[in-house]
């Protein structure tokens, strides 16, 4: 996916220059611990990327950096070939709230607006950020729900629903906003056994349709199934990564080999 | 005890009943629109701001109404200042010094329970908004506020209820509210219990119906919480809520 | 310590008389608190309609009304009782009204906390063969305390400043010496800004002294939490 040189310095290939998303030596430190310690990725147009490690790896910290939600301590982060900065809008640089709505976050409690409808709640930020009008909003939030099975709930709370229904919605939400990315952020970790099979279905079907997509997740079958690249995140820093089959097959890695060990007998499969 | 003279004495004290449920109202939305922002500043992150609120819900909350009331009344004219300004012609009129010594009040323990309200408001719904590409103002519009309304307005409805109860003080500075008219009355009839009784009946109606009015508010603003109970797979408004009557605990 | 024209020593008087209300109407208000508590559990309905309509009655009506009600209709009833003007104790009166108020509110938060008690620990009582009072006496109560302490603590604050009503119908407390050091000395900005600051000075060391009995109540269940 990218090239890293022998000094560590990060060199784009011209196809990487209008990714969708290219980051540069990633860092975050909250005080003196440093969860992330430098990550560099690309994602091309339609890749689908798994990111895996154990807890505690900063793989969510990682994906929760990309659209701000935490703030980096240092390096840099390109959308569709321009960067990011916080809060500053100058030449070449997009402002976060801009950036955010490209990205399309799913987290792994849901986090639907509870004082709001299915429908309120898909509709919101298409009116309000992007601006386009109630009517369209709810035409296009119709269609959404139609797509990950919810049509007849749209009317319903939140509370009303499980929360496999729930993550369903909060897929529909981040998709209302035609993003460019979308973000997973251990989207069935919260669900009970029985309810993940539903979510991974509309995940995998968005894979299908060619959606560029970063899913953080447990679900080792499903990263290896759907991924086309996968990451192994060891300790804030990318341990191993590569095509899945190559990578499932034969990790080179012996902290991977054991990550994949200890997950598949424990029935995580 | 004289049933009769209940009776009778209630149309006397309808013009001090309508000066109660006016200080009330007034105080109370004067109050709220202080409180709206002081909350929101006092959850923000900035802190110089942040202090001078804290202080001023400190001091207000601290000390009775019945001192804060009669500073203003007969402490702001003391001043040369005050007393050659503009503000005089109204701060020497005893409604408008209780309306703003209580609208302060109020204000005070608004801003807390709003803050305690907005705090509840689960912060990963805060941090959908975040993602979602809204700006501060509009998750703070959209989201922050509605939610952090609902969860206080339990809370709030309490305080609306004390705040009429508080509006009985505005008879030491001689207004002739509800309770400054039966004092009156008494002090003619010398028939305490009876007058007295018939002024508590009408407070009484009037929290009777806050209490109501707020009921409904609830119930209907509770519609996202209704048939929650059968299938309870996430609920964390109900956290939330518990959590706002905990931080509503403790405090002065 | 500062002259303040002379009433320096009639303020710390009436702040004394203050602290001296508070504190009696407390512990008087802490006893009805339970009383009401334990008859809105009460078998009979006719117990539990009786505190309900007490606790509504004192929560809807202001309290300076209260306190004029019971002074006032204390004095007539006290005149016709003896046949000649009694005028009723400004001190009784208050710390009566006061006493009923918190008791109403306390009712609410003691019977709050009583349902916090865990029931298992009812069940592990009775499962003992503790007697009814025995259960009440050794189990309940003592666990009560601390889910009832940040109510009261409330409730103490709000009782506090209520005392300075009662300057209202002559009580001579720090609200009605400020009162009179204002009139007289023609300087009412600064003696209410005193009475001011001692209430503050009041609820604070209140608030230092809750927060530590609820880390003393606290001890120990850090792990149930």
């Amino acid at each position: 996916m990218h090239t890293q040189s022998d000094n560590g310095q990060f060199q784009p290939l011209i196809s990487d220059i209008n990714a969708p998303l290219r980051v540069k030596n990633l860092k975050k430190r909250f005080g003196t611990l440093e969860v992330l310690k430098g990550i560099s990725m690309t994602a091309q147009r339609g890749d689908v990327i798994a990111v895996l490690g154990s807890s505690g790896s900063g793989k969510s910290t990682f994906l929760r950096c990309l659209n701000f939600l935490e703030e980096p301590t240092e390096g840099e982060i390109w959308i569709s070939g321009r960067r990011v900065r916080k809060g500053g809008s100058l030449a070449g640089y997009q402002a976060v709230n801009a950036i955010r709505a490209k990205l399309g976050m799913v987290f792994q409690h849901f986090n639907l607006w509870s004082c709001k409808t299915v429908l309120e709640n898909i509709i919101e930020a298409p009116i309000h950020v992007l601006g386009i009008s109630k009517g369209e909003a709810c035409l296009r939030a119709e269609e959404l729900l139609l797509k990950v099975g919810l049509a007849d709930k749209r009317n319903d709370y939140p509370a009303h629903l499980s929360g496999g229904q729930q993550q369903r919605v909060a897929i529909a939400r981040a998709l209302a906003m035609q993003p460019e990315i979308l973000l997973f952020d251990e989207p069935t970790s919260a669900l009970d056994p029985e309810l993940v099979g539903e979510v991974l279905k509309v995940i995998r079907a968005l894979a299908d349709e060619g959606r560029t997509m970063l899913i953080v997740t447990h679900e080792l079958g499903f990263a290896r199934q759907v991924s086309s690249h996968t990451i192994f995140l060891h300790q804030g820093q990318i341990e191993e990564e590569g095509n899945p089959g190559q990578l499932f097959s034969k990790p080179s890695s012996p902290r991977f080999r054991q990550f994949l060990s200890a997950h598949l007998e424990g029935g995580c499969q | 005890m004289n049933l009769h003279l209940i009776v009778e004495v209630l149309p006397l004290l309808f013009e001090g009943m309508l000066l109660t449920a006016q200080l009330t109202a007034a105080s109370v939305a004067i109050g709220l629109l202080l409180a709206v922002p002081l909350a929101l500043l006092r959850t923000s992150p900035s802190s110089v701001l942040s202090y001078t609120i804290v202080l001023y819900t400190f001091v207000f909350r601290g000390t009775p109404l019945l001192v804060q009331l009669f500073l203003l009344y007969y402490g702001a004219g003391q001043l040369e200042w005050v007393r050659s300004s503009a503000a005089w012609s109204i701060l020497r009129e005893p409604y408008w010094c209780a309306l703003i010594a209580f609208s302060l009040n109020n204000g005070a323990y608004t801003t807390e329970i709003l803050r305690g309200g907005i705090r509840a408001v689960p912060s990963g719904e805060i941090e959908a908004a975040k993602a979602l590409g809204m700006s501060y103002a509009l998750r703070i519009r959209r989201i922050v506020l509605p939610a952090g309304f609902r969860l206080a307005l339990p809370a709030y409805a309490n305080e609306v209820v004390l705040m009429l109860k508080a509006s009985s003080l505005a008879s030491t500075i001689t207004l002739m509210e509800l309770t400054g008219t039966a004092r009156k009355i008494v002090a003619q009839t010398f028939s305490p219990y009876e007058v007295f009784i018939s002024a508590a009946l009408i407070y009484l109606g009037f929290t009777f119906l806050i209490v109501h009015v707020f009921g409904r508010l609830e119930r209907h603003m509770a519609k996202h919480q209704q048939r929650a109970k059968l299938k309870n797979h996430s609920r964390p408004r109900d956290r939330a809520a518990a959590k706002v009557s905990a931080s509503q605990k403790v405090a002065p | 310590m500062i002259e303040l024209q002379g009433f320096g020593e009639q303020i710390a008087l009436g702040a004394f008389t203050t602290l001296r209300t508070a504190v009696t109407s407390l512990a008087l208000g802490i006893g009805v608190g339970l009383c009401g508590a334990l008859a809105k559990g009460s078998r009979f309905q006719i117990i539990r309609w009786l505190a309900d309509c007490y606790t509504t009655l004192v929560r809807g009506v202001p309290e300076l009304l209260i306190i004029l009600i019971l002074y006032f209709g204390g004095t007539v009833a006290l005149t016709t009782m003896f046949g000649r003007y009694v005028e009723v104790d400004a001190f009784a009166a208050g710390v009566f009204a006061l006493t009923i108020v918190f008791g109403a509110y306390a009712t609410e938060v003691f019977r709050a906390a009583i349902q916090a008690v865990p029931s298992g620990q009812i069940e592990a009582a009775q499962a003992l063969g503790l007697s009814r009072f025995c259960m009440w006496r050794l189990v309940i109560l003592p666990q009560m305390w601390r889910y009832a302490l940040p109510g009261l603590g409330n409730l103490w604050l709000t009782l506090l400043k209520d005392t300075a009503l009662i300057s209202v119908v002559g009580l001579e407390d720090l609200m009605r010496k400020t009162s009179i050091a204002a009139g007289s000395t023609h300087d009412p900005l600064t003696f209410y800004s005193i009475a001011a600051s001692l209430y503050l000075l009041f609820t604070s060391v209140s608030l230092i002294g809750l927060t530590w009995l609820q880390r003393r109540a606290d001890r120990g269940v850090r792990f149930a939490q």
